[in-house]
């Protein structure tokens, strides 16, 4: 997918953080947005669009937590938010529930974008325990909502991102799992753009993180020196976020992605994909895709990203999946790790019936395609 | 005797490029002396994608009038259309300097206020129209100079579009090394073009159906009430024909040219309509009932979501003098009769008015738009303001 066609939107402070930190990363993420109530956290933002809602319910300020006020603050101004999407394949929402917008308007900007018939992916913080039970509560009151609505959900708990960096000093703490999450969003980026011998894609990405499959989790670990890849794939396989790796045994289906440089090898690939391939259940499909990057020489960046049926600890607690036994896993004639899964995906990348619209913009109005004939989307039996 | 230097106006439409060659006779009445018609290529949907073929168009088009017209065309009056027109109505207010009469200085400072609105970054004023002036609360006041009052309001019909659309109009125009001396919204020229100044005190709701998109201008007592357009057009419906019957383009043009229509017939009898083989598409036959009623649900569509428009913009719902269709899609049979119904007004089928010259350019509901740029120019050129002409575009031309 092209750089121009991923939309990536931050919406609330935290969210906005996350763009800020894929802006430093990748400098040819060219459209980004942001979506706040505050004045002055716009004014701060990298983001290439600067969305300012409910500027006559907040005055130009935060919500303070108030998810009621954010909330109108996104239908009042739901027309302007529905114009971002105009020629998007894809928008990525980054956002941190637990906050008024991050919790409230969240749900609302992906509803919009689905309307439009843009698919999403969304990537959202937890907040952190001692944030206290409203804003507990806040987040996980958003999760089923944005769960009902966007294509791809990956959550990171606050809690399990602090413990992966390792330091419990406050003043490097916080660097740290902001460079920790800006890592993980940047390896997200990865994934989507940049194409590699292996294909991971969007839709393989779509596939992983959809909402059926439980809920997605992401860990990335980065190794240098000889035995990068081994030291990557122990990192990772006792990573916090993926609860210390023992939970792979549930998860229906694994990503895997690899970034190296020139030098990495065929050897690296094996010395990484056996471990994780160990700790899975033996049918689960796991999907590789790596790149090439000559920046990453003697280095490699291994990203995993897993969806449990019934949530990760420190997040949402989920109701346990009815078909709980791996054995009724849909599972793939070549269970061994594959390139592109032959699944088909809830990614509509075309949207159909658009005839010679096909390759243009949609001519959006209210959230209808009216490039689509009036008779198929009023349902008119000729 | 000419009372007004020759004016081209020239329209980049998703069907066809149009170039008019006129000018205003003393008795106000315009006379075309040339025109020039090109089918337009790298415009989709009322928008320039591909500037360079874009201008091969437009050039094609100037040739043809610059024959007709036997003149040489240097600057064009360019009319702007595309489904991101919007209009907003923004009141300014100032309080009376001298504390009773209100001067023509007072009338200026409202309409620097009125004028001042704030748009998004990516949108530009394409036109600032006075409604009507407001003194202390007492609505409509036509001309205030000389009134008594302490509080002085007016408002201003703000048209305004995305700019890089616009921009990109105007530079696939430039680029061939003619200028643009102004633009001016398709819509306005239409309804300058085919309305009476009684349908526009009466109130009256102009359409332009194009290719790619639909532009509108409501009139109500006299002034522009409302104004925008629709991305929707009559490559819509000839798209949603090709997709219902799965016959190339071409074949479904044709259907919709000569077998279409906007209503459903009434008496239910089910003809078939034969579609002539071309090339990779060997022909068939196919039902009249549903080719009307793929036509039919676009068009209503399309009339169902102006409506809603102007009702969101409180547009008088009563226009006295009806509808009045212009553009290509006017030619379709019975549009005037589904207007009618869907607005609940009269409505007619428009030509452009006080027009004489060149036969086809003063009959066509699809000139109107043309004929009203020049109607435009002239108007602003006899009006001799001190602003030159096309200053309130500068922003725009400007580079």
């Amino acid at each position: 997918m092209e750089h121009n066609d991923i939309l990536v939107i931050g919406i609330g402070g935290a969210g906005g953080r996350l763009v800020d930190a894929l802006a430093a990363r990748a400098p040819e993420a060219v459209r980004t947005a942001m979506i706040d109530t505050d004045a002055a956290a716009l004014a701060a933002s990298q983001a290439v669009s600067k969305l300012q809602i409910g500027s006559h319910v907040t005055n130009g300020q935060g919500t303070g937590g108030d998810a009621g006020l954010a909330r109108r603050a996104a239908t009042d101004d739901a027309e302007i938010i529905r114009g971002l999407f105009s020629d998007a394949r894809l928008v990525v929402v980054l956002a941190g529930l637990g906050g008024g917008t991050g919790s409230a308007v969240t749900p609302e900007v992906i509803k919009a974008a689905g309307l439009s018939g843009t698919p999403t992916l969304c990537v959202a913080t937890q907040p952190f325990s001692f944030e206290g039970a409203p804003r507990a509560a806040l987040a996980r009151a958003a999760v089923p909502e944005i769960r009902e609505a966007a294509d791809g959900l990956i959550l990171i708990p606050n809690d399990k991102l602090f413990k992966s960096v390792g330091s419990d000093k406050v003043n490097e703490a916080f660097p740290a799992a902001d460079a920790a999450l800006g890592m993980s969003v940047w390896s997200l980026w990865q994934i989507l753009t940049r194409p590699g011998y292996l294909n991971a894609g969007p839709a393989d990405l779509a596939q992983v993180t959809k909402p059926e499959r439980g809920i997605a989790s992401l860990a990335w670990a980065e190794a240098h020196g000889r035995k990068r890849g081994a030291s990557a794939v122990k990192q990772l396989l006792t990573h916090p976020m993926l609860d210390g790796g023992a939970a792979l045994g549930e998860c229906r289906s694994i990503m895997v992605s690899i970034v190296g440089g020139e030098d990495l090898t065929l050897k690296d690939l094996g010395d990484i994909m056996a471990p994780i391939k160990a700790a899975c259940h033996e049918r689960v499909v796991i999907t590789l895709g790596t790149s090439i990057d000559p920046e990453w020489k003697a280095r490699l960046l291994l990203t995993l990203i897993a969806a449990r049926p019934g949530g990760w600890s420190g997040g949402v607690e989920m109701r346990p999946a009815k078909a709980q036994e791996p054995t009724d896993l849909p599972i793939t004639e070549n269970p061994a790790v594959v390139g592109r899964g032959g699944v088909q995906t809830t990614l509509q990348l075309e949207p159909a019936g658009r005839g010679r619209f096909a390759n243009t913009d949609p001519t959006l109005l209210d959230g209808e395609d009216l490039d689509i004939p009036t008779y198929q989307r009023r349902g008119i039996k000729l | 005797m000419p009372a007004s230097p020759v004016i081209v106006a020239l329209e980049l439409g998703t069907a066809k490029v149009i170039a008019l060659v006129g000018e205003m006779r003393e008795d106000q009445h315009v006379m075309i002396t040339g025109m020039g018609e090109h089918p337009s290529q790298g415009i989709s949907k009322g928008q320039v994608v591909d500037i360079e073929a874009a201008g091969d168009a437009v050039r094609a088009a100037l040739a043809a009038a610059e024959e007709t017209a036997q003149v040489t065309i240097r600057q064009v009056v360019l009319a702007i259309s595309g489904g991101h027109v919007r209009s907003d109505i923004n009141r300014g207010v100032v309080p009376v300097r001298d504390k009773g009469e209100i001067t023509r200085a007072d009338m200026n400072a409202v309409m620097d206020v009125a004028k001042a609105v704030n748009l998004p970054t990516d949108r530009e004023i394409l036109h600032t129209i006075c409604q009507h002036y407001c003194i202390d609360g007492q609505q409509r006041v036509v001309l205030p100079e000389g009134m008594e009052g302490a509080r002085l309001e007016l408002d201003m019909l703000v048209i305004h579009g995305l700019r890089s659309p616009m921009r990109n109009a105007i530079k696939a125009v430039e680029d061939i090394d003619i200028a643009v001396q102004d633009v001016v919204y398709a819509g306005l020229g239409s309804a300058l073009s085919v309305l009476t100044p009684e349908q526009k005190k009466g109130g009256a709701l102009v359409i332009d159906l194009g290719a790619g998109t639909s532009e509108y201008v409501a009139y109500a007592g006299g002034v522009i009430a409302s104004a925008g357009a629709l991305g929707v057009g009559g490559d819509h419906v000839t798209n949603d024909i090709a997709l219902a019957f799965s016959i190339p383009e071409r074949q479904a043009e044709r259907c919709k040219c000569e077998h279409g229509g906007a209503l459903l017939s009434l008496d239910g009898s089910d003809g078939k309509v034969a579609v002539a083989p071309g090339v990779g598409f060997g022909g068939r036959t196919l039902s009249r009932q549903v080719l009307l009623t793929v036509m039919h649900a676009r068009m209503h569509e399309t009339f169902s979501m102006i409506k809603q428009r102007l009702e969101a913009d409180k547009v008088p719902v009563h226009l006295a003098a009806g509808v009045v269709l212009v553009g290509g899609g006017a030619h379709m049979e019975e549009i005037a009769e589904l207007a009618a119904d869907v607005f609940d007004l009269p409505c007619v089928v428009g030509k452009p008015r006080e027009v004489s010259g060149l036969a086809t350019a003063t009959e066509g509901p699809e000139y109107a738009a043309c004929t009203g740029l020049i109607q435009y120019a002239c108007r602003r050129w006899q009006s001799k303001r001190p602003k030159p002409l096309g200053s309130l575009f500068r922003n725009l031309l400007k580079r």
